[in-house]
C-alpha cells in the first residue's frame, strides 16, 4: 500500500482543509459564547493564537493548515475548553463529517472492512493526524491507531477523540452498539467515567499501544441493503482528488516496521531517505519524535502481534526480533511499554477477550 | 470580573475623589516630614493594611450585582480603606494636632466596621436564601471547582467525595444510587447539532432535581449519563423513584427549532443499593464497587442489546 515514490510531506505543509476537522474543534470550544459577539470574538482570538490563522480564513473553506499548526490548535482548544470531555464530544463530530465526496464514501460504506478500508486509503482527507492500521488474526480483528504526524504530547487528545468517533460511526451505520475492546498506551485516566459513557466498558490501559479489538463476524455483517450506486460514485470522485500523499513520519515508521529484524542505525534509516543523519534527526525532532522512539514502538508493537497473533512465547519473540539472550530483551521490552512481557500479555487487551 | 466592576462605576469614583481629597486637605494644612522621621515600619504596615483592603473591595465588587448587600459591604470596606489611608499619609504628613480632620480616622475605622458587620449579616441571610436554591445539586460541603459549566451540578468528583464521606460515617443507613442516561443521545446530537443537544442535558437535569427529594443529589457523571444519590431510601423507595423519573421524561415534551414535532426521550437507569461487603465485617463496598454494579444495571436496563455474534454468521 505504500509506496515510496510518493513525496511524503511534512508537518509544516499546509496539508489539511481548514474548514474540516479543525474547524468542529472551532465550533465546539466557541460554540458556547456564539450569543455573545464579544466574547465569540475574544475566544476565536485565543483559540487561534500561534496558530497564524483567522476565524476569516476557515470560514471562507478555501484555507489549508499544517500538522503543527492543527496541533496548536488541539492545544489552545483544551486550554480555553477547560473541560475533560472536548475531545470526546469532538471525536462525535469527526465521521462521516462534511469533507465532500470523501463523506459520501465513508458515509456509504456497506460493513465495517469497507469502512476502515477507504478510512486508510483517504486518511489524509478523512483520518488526517493518525492511520488506522488493521490486522487480524483467527478470531479477532484489531485496529491498532498509528500517529501520523508527531502528536507529542497531544496524542493523548487525538486518540481519545479517534476512538470515540469511530466507535460512533460504526454505531450510527449499524445501528447497533458494536462489541468494542478499547486499549491504550497511556494509563487509566482520573475522567475514567467518560471512557465509560463515550466508549464503553471494555477498556484496557498501559498497554503500549493505542488499539481497538472486536470479533471478526462483525467485520463483513452488512449495514445497509440499498443499492451501492453512490457509493462507487463518491468512490470515483475521491479517486479523481485523491493524492496518495504520505506523511514523513509515515513512511520513517513504515521503514523500520519492514525491516524491523535488521537492527537498523539511525545512519541506515537516513540513508535510505536521501539525507545526513544530522538533517535526518532535526526534521524527527521537527515532529516531535526521536530514532530511538520510533523503533522501540514499532519492535513493541511487532512483539505483541507476535504474541497474540502468532501465539509466540517471550524466547520465539526475543529470536524474532534478533535479541542474543533473555535478560537484554526482557530489559528491552520494559524500556519499549514500561512493563516486563509477562506482565503486560496478561493485561493485554486480546488476553481478556480471548475466551480461554 | 471586568463588566461587574462597571456596574459599581460611582461607588469607585466616590472613592478615587474622596482619596485625592484628603491628599489635597493634608498637604495643604500639614508639612511635609523629614526623610529622617519617617517610621518607615508604620508605613509597610498601615500601608500594607489599606492595599489589602482595597484588593478585597475588588473582590467584592468585582463579583456581586448591585444591591443592599454589595452597598453596606463596599461602604463598609471603604471607610476602613480610608481610615489606613489617612493613616498612612500621616506618616508623611505632619498636621496640627488640633485639627477635626485629625479625628476623622478614630471614626472613620468604627463606623467602617459597623458598616461592615451589618453587611455580612445581611450576606449571610441571602446565603442562605441562595443555599436553599442551590439544594439537591450540593450537599453539606462546598467546591466551586467541581460544578459542571453546563448543568450547573457537580461534577463527577464531587459526588465521588460525598460518597466516600457517607461511607466514613458508617452503614447504619440505607443509601440507594442511581445511575440514568438518556437513550440514543447521540442521534438526536447529530440530528439537532451539539449546541441543542446541551440544551437539553440542561432542561433535562432540571426536569429530573424537579422530581427529586431536598434530601437527594444529582450530579453529572459524564455526557449524556447522571449520578443521584439517594439517602436514606430502601432499594424498594429507590426502585420507585427511578420509575417516576422515567415517567416525568417520557412525558418531557422538548422543543428544537430545526423541527415542529416535539422531541420526547427516554431515559435508561441502573439502581442499586449500597450493600455491606461481606457478612463478616460490616463495612460498605468500595465506592468502585457500587459504581461498577450500578454501570452494569444500567446497560441492563438499555433498551438496544448487542446483536449476538452467533446471530450474525
Amino acid at each position: 500500500m505504500i509506496s515510496l515514490s510518493a513525496l511524503p510531506y511534512e508537518n509544516d505543509q499546509a496539508m489539511y482543509s481548514a474548514h474540516h476537522h479543525a474547524a468542529l474543534l472551532i465550533d465546539l470550544v466557541l460554540g458556547r459564547s456564539s450569543d455573545n459577539i464579544k466574547i465569540h470574538n475574544s475566544n476565536s482570538h485565543k483559540l487561534l493564537s500561534g496558530t497564524g490563522l483567522f476565524y476569516e480564513d476557515i470560514v471562507s473553506g478555501e484555507k489549508h493548515i499544517s500538522g503543527q499548526q492543527f496541533l496548536r490548535l488541539i492545544k489552545n482548544a483544551q486550554h480555553l475548553y477547560k473541560y475533560n470531555d472536548l475531545s470526546f464530544r469532538w471525536g462525535h463530530t469527526l465521521w462521516p463529517g462534511h469533507y465532500d465526496s470523501f463523506s459520501q464514501l465513508l458515509g456509504n460504506c456497506q460493513n465495517l472492512y469497507q469502512t476502515l478500508q477507504v478510512l486508510s486509503e483517504h486518511r489524509l482527507r478523512l483520518s488526517p493526524l493518525i492511520t488506522p492500521i488493521i490486522t487480524q488474526d483467527s478470531r479477532y480483528c484489531y485496529i491498532q491507531w498509528r500517529d501520523a504526524i508527531g502528536l507529542g504530547e497531544e496524542r493523548k487528545f487525538v486518540i481519545e477523540s479517534w476512538m470515540t468517533g469511530f466507535a460512533a460511526l460504526c454505531r450510527i451505520r449499524s445501528k447497533q452498539k458494536l462489541p468494542w475492546h478499547f486499549g491504550f498506551s497511556h494509563i487509566k485516566p482520573k475522567y475514567q467515567e467518560q471512557y465509560q459513557v463515550n466508549l464503553g466498558e471494555q477498556l484496557y490501559f498501559d498497554l503500549g499501544i493505542d488499539v481497538m479489538a472486536i470479533d471478526k463476524a462483525y467485520l463483513h455483517q452488512n449495514w445497509q441493503h440499498e443499492t451501492s450506486t453512490a457509493y462507487n460514485i463518491a468512490l470515483r470522485q475521491c479517486q479523481q482528488t485523491s493524492t496518495g500523499a504520505v506523511s514523513f513520519i509515515e513512511q520513517v515508521f513504515d521503514y523500520i516496521q519492514a525491516n524491523i529484524r535488521q537492527s537498523l542505525t539511525i545512519d541506515d534509516v537516513a540513508t535510505n531517505f536521501n539525507m545526513s543523519s544530522a538533517t535526518f534527526k532535526r526534521k524527527l525532532k521537527k515532529h516531535n519524535s526521536r530514532f530511538q522512539l520510533l523503533q522501540d514502538q514499532a519492535r513493541l508493537s511487532t512483539a505483541l502481534y507476535l504474541y497474540q497473533c502468532n501465539g509466540f512465547n517471550n524466547s520465539q519473540v526475543a529470536r524474532y526480533l534478533n535479541f542474543n539472550d533473555m535478560p537484554n530483551y526482557r530489559r528491552a521490552f520494559k524500556r519499549w511499554s514500561g512493563r516486563t512481557p509477562n506482565n503486560l500479555k496478561q493485561d493485554l487487551l486480546m488476553h481478556a477477550i480471548s475466551p480461554v | 470580573m471586568s463588566s461587574l466592576l462597571r456596574l459599581h462605576l460611582n461607588k469607585i469614583l466616590l472613592m478615587v475623589s474622596l482619596l485625592i481629597i484628603s491628599i489635597f486637605v493634608s498637604l495643604s494644612l500639614g508639612e511635609i516630614k523629614s526623610w529622617n522621621v519617617i517610621d518607615w515600619l508604620d508605613v509597610a504596615g498601615e500601608g500594607g493594611c489599606a492595599i489589602a483592603l482595597l484588593i478585597w473591595m475588588v473582590f467584592i465588587l468585582g463579583s456581586r450585582p448591585l444591591g443592599r448587600v454589595t452597598d453596606l459591604l463596599a461602604l463598609g470596606l471603604g471607610f476602613m480603606f480610608l481610615a489606613f489611608w489617612q493613616d498612612t499619609l500621616d506618616e508623611f504628613i505632619q498636621l496640627p494636632s488640633s485639627l477635626l480632620w485629625n479625628q476623622m480616622e478614630s471614626i472613620a475605622m468604627p463606623l467602617g466596621i459597623l458598616l461592615l458587620t451589618y453587611g455580612l449579616y445581611h450576606w449571610h441571610q441571602e446565603q442562605l436564601v441562595l443555599n436553599y436554591q442551590l439544594r439537591k445539586r450540593e450537599l453539606i460541603f462546598r467546591e466551586h471547582r467541581a460544578f459542571d459549566q453546563l448543568t450547573l451540578t457537580g461534577q463527577f468528583e464531587y459526588l465521588s467525595q460525598q460518597l466516600s464521606s457517607h461511607k466514613n460515617s458508617g452503614p447504619n443507613q440505607s443509601l440507594v444510587f442511581l445511575i440514568l442516561d438518556i437513550n440514543n443521545f447521540s442521534y438526536f446530537n447529530r440530528q439537532f447539532g451539539h449546541q441543542e443537544g446541551d440544551r437539553l442535558l440542561l432542561e433535562m437535569c432540571e426536569l429530573i432535581l424537579l422530581n427529586l427529594r431536598q434530601q437527594d443529589l444529582i450530579c453529572r457523571y459524564a455526557g449524556d449519563r447522571f449520578a443521584i444519590m439517594l439517602p436514606n431510601t430502601s432499594l424498594t423507595q429507590g426502585r420507585q423513584i427511578a420509575a417516576e423519573l422515567k415517567q416525568a421524561v417520557k412525558h418531557f415534551a422538548f422543543k428544537v427549532p430545526q423541527s415542529s414535532d416535539s422531541q420526547f426521550q427516554s431515559l435508561s437507569i441502573g439502581c442499586v443499593q449500597w450493600q455491606i461487603e461481606n457478612n463478616d465485617s460490616l463495612a460498605l463496598e468500595s465506592t468502585e464497587k457500587l459504581l461498577e454494579r450500578a454501570n452494569l444495571a444500567l446497560l441492563k436496563d438499555k433498551p438496544i442489546h448487542l446483536a449476538n455474534v452467533s446471530d450474525l454468521a
